[in-house]
């Protein structure tokens, strides 16, 4: 089989002939520039070598272990011969008590040989982006980015099914990110939640609220504006005001509503809503800009020709013959009216709390009762007499006539459960001479009245118009927000079309700007983070390029600042890519990344759900306290990243982020916080000062805790609920910071008692000496154990102890497989952070964080990016900002696989 | 970040004390819910159940004797007594490929397809729920169901990606399906919300005018991805379309049984009887004719103290129990039977022309384990229930232990029971041959 000097190792190709290995062995002795004459390479030697040794019990149908080695190709599992490597080099294979053993110069030759090979593939397709199909956002993702997009903090994905994992073990991982209809069919309802609470004011585009009002009437937008001023007025914490007051006052309200469409001082009199300026002047520019916005919203919702037609209708309908009160002060006013006085321009203070009611009562039986037969026509279905408004504004007393419960509920119920032409409607009743009304009723309509009228109904039209303009537009933009990236002519075309089909169909600008908003968060391009298809491997565009850090950075979205990096294509450069990097990396969206990469690696990810310690055996192991562990481990990581901080700090830590609480518990005195840390210092962002600020940074000179090792979080979750568990414990020291494999155990595991309180009143360090005693056990646990003992003095909720459940003083004691011994938490962490130790943790974090930025698992391409990344991580000023700077300048994160067969050597 | 809310667990048993008193309505049920079928149309009539229990069952307590009459069930299967005569016992099935890789994680995603899992990529094969459900499943509201009771564990095991031990329903080799832990919102789903399902049936063909014009952009790779999600959103069409017919939200399925509360529940008894309930209503109001149910994770660390009597600190984690073996973990085996035998219960009370929506069905419970704590998988504990329609004697112990290994493979029982569905196809997995009896 000869192979030009072109071609690339076959990948995927399956084959199950014996010859495979010996075929790809002869690819790589045929690859261009020099392989042949490497020396490590010796073909016909490594032959000999697995066909004396290995294939006799790796082959056929039921190879041992399950790994037949005459079928597996090296090019489609380079792991596994990676693995291979290494068990002939360990001495694992072939097994001891094996007759035939061979001489150690044939096993360096053949391991190294192995070894060569994956080398020569790794070069020689260096830089593969991979293939990463597209992904799902994450349920997480999710989250962050409806979070981002509607401003809102609700519990928008809590209805999704949590995400598994794939790839190096994170749940971003492409492969591992399915769809199901049932997943749709729940983003379809955030989605219409989502719509619900999005508000469409003329002017405003789509805003989202907590408390969305159904409708665009003035009501309901007073109420909006009156729970924003509640929420500004507690912000400011001004003084004599109880929060929420102003919504759930409804005496304020209908002051202010009977005042009546132009929202002055005047008329929220209980409240006195413009604070003092030289308060305002204290909250900065920022709050200003928004109470003034907020009165300009009132104003331009009471400026509405709609609020003034209502007006009118009121005013024309209260000159309906009425049952007249008795009250003086109410005749007064109800004259005033008919004279054509303004109905704000009534001193209702002044006459009175009585005056309010006495009006109400007179007028109740006045418009609503007598107008609701003739209503009849006008009324949309559902809101005939026993329709919902009705429940809301009155109801029918013995007579049949509507007892309205407060005077202007008859104006309030036209501005909500009227729409444009409903009113229209109404109007031409009440001004139509022949109508069954004036028949009745006789109203008398004035011309002055009927051409104020009509300007009011053009100006309507015309407002009207561009209100669908500008709720057209914003779809269309909220559609560039979510899809994460510029529209193409065709999907701004589809958008606008499908709007318009919209309302052709009936629907109003609103309903048709929610539908908008509903269609956009199911579309594919807003559940899959699309990036366009390529023939060939090459570079993705600007936009996804900001997208991937985005996600890689926040789990969200890019913001506005790095989309224009994107569009003025200065992403390109690296030090404007470095750049954005380290602005991002400033960002409070950072603690995203802790809480899913660091969280997910180490295992603090939902740490503050973890509900598995006892609670009767320990009662101290609060929500709080399990809070203040999360916390931990999140402020610890993100201070590892936002402030550049030596990576092997995540193993040997001089210091904490500890809250009062935590402190206590691990017994920490507030002599040592360190009172030179200053929260305000160590970062520019507002958001995250002030979390940071929430803490505070503990000294911890000689003592046991400092980085991962002393976690709450770690320690805890990694022991049984009523135990430590030095096993868990070893085993994820050994797998997940030094990344050494742990061979799975043997079927047949005896158990460990699961309470430290156990009848043979053993400790878990002597029990497992007992388990090492067998042969089968002892080849993993040898390595294990020791390492999770030295953590024993921290006892199943991560608190210090010296003795254990049984009364046994703890022995944190043990002999490492290599001879050395490790004493305690004091011992271990000076082991991990000794030169081999370090390096294999540092191989270990280059390795997850490329994972969780590609998305994927590392391949054998990837080899010579992260001997650079722990070249980096290496040095002592190796920082993770330097590692996802080099992350994101390599060809695997800039470049998107094509789709014909990968080119040599991918260029950035 | 939004702070997830913590239900506490008593709280929730406080508040819903109504409730667990309540749980009897199932007696009601078959009253209360009227027939949705016709009730002669037996081949639309017929259901497939799948139950997953994680971590193997104790085997000295797992085994049954004779046919008919003189059947006799092992201690664990003692609740299935009163319906031995519906009941086939299967013992000494296995699955090839489940044999080499690590214990849990590559067993448990195959238990349903017998296809192999592999290391490097999330790949296994189709499981014969789904290929139900492609057929049967068809010409009713959600082609199938697929449950749990436990989010999927996270990272990798020994290199494995922990989302095999969490996912037995797979739409194809490369798709494992999400499950629907949460019974409220199952029960939303069956139910229907007119107000959402109006809206949601007004943008579908919007959307999908997306899918098709997203897909020219995308590499042939990721086209399959969207060709999923088309399919996806054209089964909530139909099945939307389906809902809308009626007015309102179902009202059959309201009046059988309140509503479940709407905290999140990790594995309790109620969450568990909660399930069943749905899964009787879903069957029986005609919702759907597939059901595939995890009992959990296989090497799920799950507190397992609500199904067995004891303090014992071991059943704060149904996998270690499952290592220690012995009394309790057999209490936890029977109580997942129970539920088991709850559900042929009530599939059997339902009267479908003269059948009963038992047999009508056919219901499977597995696992991917023989004795737990040593992994064995030389051999499944197996069970069915129904008569799928007819074709399937009931009431037998069928042992294949001692059959030549194809002939007793697991992959062979599903090709079998397919068959009864009117799926003949040649093989199944890596089965071509039925096995003797099904």
């Amino acid at each position: 089989m000869s192979h030009p000097a072109a071609t690339k190792i076959p990948v995927r190709q399956a084959r199950t002939d014996i010859l495979v290995l010996w075929a790809v062995l002869l690819a790589a002795l045929t690859m261009p520039a020099g392989i042949a004459a490497d020396p490590a390479i010796d073909r016909p030697g490594m032959r000999k070598f697995l066909d004396n040794y290995c294939i006799e019990c790796h082959r056929g149908p039921k190879p041992k272990s399950g790994l037949d080695l005459t079928g597996l190709d090296i090019a489609e599992f380079p792991d596994r011969w990676r693995e291979v490597a290494l068990a002939i080099s360990n001495r694992d294979m072939p097994p001891a008590k094996h007759r035939k053993q061979p001489p150690e110069s044939e096993r360096k030759a053949t391991a190294d040989g192995i070894v060569a090979v994956l080398r020569r593939m790794a070069l020689a397709d260096a830089g593969d982006p991979g293939v990463v199909p597209v992904r799902r956002l994450t349920k997480v993702e999710l989250e962050h980015e409806l979070d981002d997009l509607t401003g809102l903090d609700l519990p928008w994905t809590s209805e999704l099914p949590d995400d598994a994992s794939g790839g190096e073990g994170f749940t971003n991982a492409a492969e591992a990110l399915q769809l199901s209809s049932a997943w749709i069919e729940k983003m379809m309802v955030i989605a219409i939640r989502a719509a619900n609470s999005c508000e469409c004011w003329p002017g405003t585009g789509l805003s989202f609220t907590a408390n969305p009002m159904r409708d665009e009437d003035r009501t309901g937008r007073a109420m909006v504006a009156l729970t924003r001023l509640d929420d500004l007025w507690t912000r400011l914490k001004l003084p004599g005001k109880v929060p929420g007051q102003a919504v759930r006052d409804e005496h304020s309200l209908q002051v202010w509503r009977d005042a009546d469409l132009k929202p002055t001082p005047r008329s929220w009199p209980v409240r006195q809503p413009h604070p003092d300026p030289a308060e305002l002047a204290q909250v900065g520019d920022d709050l200003r800009r928004q109470w003034d916005g907020l009165w300009s919203d009132l104003s331009c919702i009471a400026m509405t020709p709609r609020a003034e037609k209502n007006a009118m209708l009121a005013t024309v309908l209260s000159k309906v013959p009425y049952q007249y009160g008795s009250d003086p002060v109410f005749e007064a006013a109800l004259q005033a009216v008919a004279k054509g006085v303004r109905l704000q321009d009534l001193n209702l203070q002044e006459a009175g709390d009585r005056g309010v009611r006495s009006l109400g009562q007179g007028i109740r039986s006045l418009t609503v009762g007598s107008l609701v037969p003739l209503l009849d026509g006008v009324l949309p279905k559902e809101s005939s007499a026993k329709g919902p408004w009705l429940d809301r504004f009155g109801q029918v007393d013995v007579l049949g006539v509507i007892q309205v419960p407060h005077a202007f509920a008859f104006a309030e119920f036209l501005a909500v459960y009227l729409d444009d032409q409903q009113i229209e409607r109404v109007w031409t009743m009440v001004t139509d001479p022949g109508s069954r009304f004036n028949a009745k009723y006789q109203a008398q309509v004035t011309a002055e009245q009927r051409a104020a009228w009509d300007l009011l109904t053009k100006a309507q039209a015309d407002r009207n118009e561009q209100h669908r303009i500008g709720l057209r537009l914003a779809s269309v933009e909220f559609a560039r927000r979510a899809w994460r990236q510029p529209l193409s002519d065709a999907q701004r075309t589809l958008i606008e079309r499908q709007f318009e089909a919209r309302m052709a169909g009936g629907e109003t600008p609103e309903t048709a700007a929610r539908s908008m908003v509903i269609r956009i968060l199911t579309s594919p391009r807003f559940i899959y983070r699309c990036e366009a298809a390529r023939a060939r491997t090459g570079p993705i565009s600007p936009v996804e390029l900001a997208n991937r850090l985005a996600f890689l950075l926040w789990s969200s979205p890019p913001d506005a600042e790095l989309l224009r990096a994107a569009e003025r294509d200065e992403l390109k450069q690296p030090e404007h890519l470095t750049g954005q990097v380290r602005r991002m990396v400033q960002d409070a969206r950072i603690r995203r990344f802790s809480a899913e990469f660091f969280g997910q690696w180490l295992g603090f990810y939902q740490f503050d759900r973890h509900d598995r310690p006892d609670k009767d055996r320990y009662p101290e192991f609060t929500p709080e306290l399990r809070q203040a562990m999360y916390d931990e481990s999140l402020v610890f990581c993100t201070d590892l990243v936002v402030n550049d901080r030596p990576l092997a700090d995540l193993l040997g830590s001089r210091h904490a982020f500890l809250s009062p609480r935590l402190a206590t518990f691990y017994g920490l005195p507030a002599s040592q916080i360190d009172s030179a840390w200053d929260a305000a210092k160590i970062s520019a962002n507002a958001d995250l000062k002030a979390w940071f600020g929430g803490y505070s940074r503990y000294h911890l000179g000689d003592g046991p805790r400092g980085g991962v090792l002393g976690w709450g979080s770690i320690l805890t979750r990694l022991s049984h609920p009523l135990r430590t568990s030095p096993v868990r414990r070893g085993n994820w020291i050994l797998s997940e910071i030094l990344g050494q494999p742990t061979p799975q155990p043997p079927n047949d595991v005896p158990e460990l008692p699961k309470d430290e309180k156990n009848d043979a009143g053993l400790s878990q360090r002597d029990l497992l000496k007992r388990h090492r005693e067998s042969p089968a056990c002892a080849t993993c646990h040898s390595r294990i154990d020791p390492l999770g003992i030295a953590l024993e003095q921290f006892d199943a909720i991560g608190r210090w102890r010296t003795a254990d459940a049984n009364g046994n003083p703890i022995n944190c004691t043990d002999t490492l497989l290599q001879g050395s011994t490790l004493a305690g938490v004091d011992g271990l962490r000076p082991y991990l952070l000794a030169a081999p130790q370090r390096s294999l943790f540092l191989t270990k974090l280059c390795r997850k964080l490329l994972g969780y930025a590609l998305g994927r698992r590392v391949a054998i391409s990837d080899d010579p990016l992260l001997e650079r990344m722990h070249q980096i991580a290496s040095q002592p000023d190796g920082t993770m900002t330097a590692l996802i700077g080099l992350v994101v300048s390599s060809p695997q994160f800039l470049n998107h696989r094509g789709e014909e067969p990968m080119p040599k050597r991918v260029q950035p | 970040m939004t702070q997830r809310r913590l239900i506490p667990r008593r709280g929730f048993l406080r508040g819903a004390g109504a409730l667990a008193l309540a749980l009897p309505w199932l007696e009601s049920l078959a009253s209360a819910v009227e027939p949705a079928t016709d009730p002669h149309d037996v081949a639309r009539n017929r259901r497939f159940v799948a139950f997953f229990l994680p971590n193997g069952v104790e085997a000295k307590d797992w085994w049954s004797k004779g046919d008919g009459a003189g059947m006799e069930l092992s201690p664990t299967l003692q609740p299935l007594d009163p319906h031995r005569a519906d009941l086939n016992v299967v013992a000494g099935l296995f699955n090839p490929n489940a044999l080499t890789g690590e214990q849990h994680v590559c067993s448990a995603p195959i238990v349903l397809s017998g296809a192999r899992a592999q290391k490097e990529t999330i790949r296994a094969g189709v499981s014969i729920d789904q290929v139900i459900a492609a057929k049967a499943g068809m010409n009713r509201e959600f082609p199938s169901l697929v449950l749990g009771i436990e989010s999927a564990g996270l990272g990798l095991m020994h290199g494995w990606p922990l989302l095999y031990s969490g996912h037995v329903s797979w739409s194809d080799a490369t798709t494992p399906i999400p499950r629907e832990n949460n019974p409220r919102s199952l029960f939303d789903r069956l139910v229907g919300d007119p107000a959402v399902t109006r809206r949601a049936v007004s943008v579908l063909d919007l959307v999908q005018e997306d899918a098709r014009s997203l897909a020219k952009e995308l590499s042939a790779g990721d086209r399959t991805r969207m060709d999923q999600y088309l399919t996806q959103v054209r089964e909530i069409e139909v099945r939307l379309g389906k809902a809308s017919a009626r007015s309102g939200a179902d009202p059959v399925i309201t009046k059988a049984m309140p509503k479940p509360p709407p905290e999140r529940m990790d594995g309790t008894d109620e969450h568990v009887r909660l399930m069943i309930d749905l899964i009787a209503i879903a069957l029986q109001s005609g919702k759907t004719n597939v059901v595939t149910m995890m009992f959990g994770n296989d090497l799920t660390a799950m507190d397992v103290a609500f199904a067995a009597k004891g303090d014992d600190p071991l059943l704060r984690n149904h996998h270690e129990l499952s290592h220690k073996g012995g009394p309790l973990y057999q209490q936890t085996n029977h109580y997942f039977v129970s539920r088991f035998a709850d559900l042929i219960g009530k599939l059997k009370s339902v009267q479908e022309g003269e059948h009963t929506l038992l047999d009508n069905s056919c219901l499977l419970f597995c696992s991917n384990l023989m004795q737990g704590g040593s992994h064995d998988r030389r051999q499944m504990p197996m069970l069915l229930a129904g008569k799928a329609g007819g074709g399937l004697r009931t009431g037998r112990s069928l042992n294949y232990l001692k059959h030549p290994d194809e002939q007793r493979q697991v992959c062979g029982l599903y090709l079998g029971l397919l068959r009864h569905f009117d799926i003949n196809v040649e093989s199944f997995g890596d089965s071509k041959v039925v096995l003797d009896g099904i």
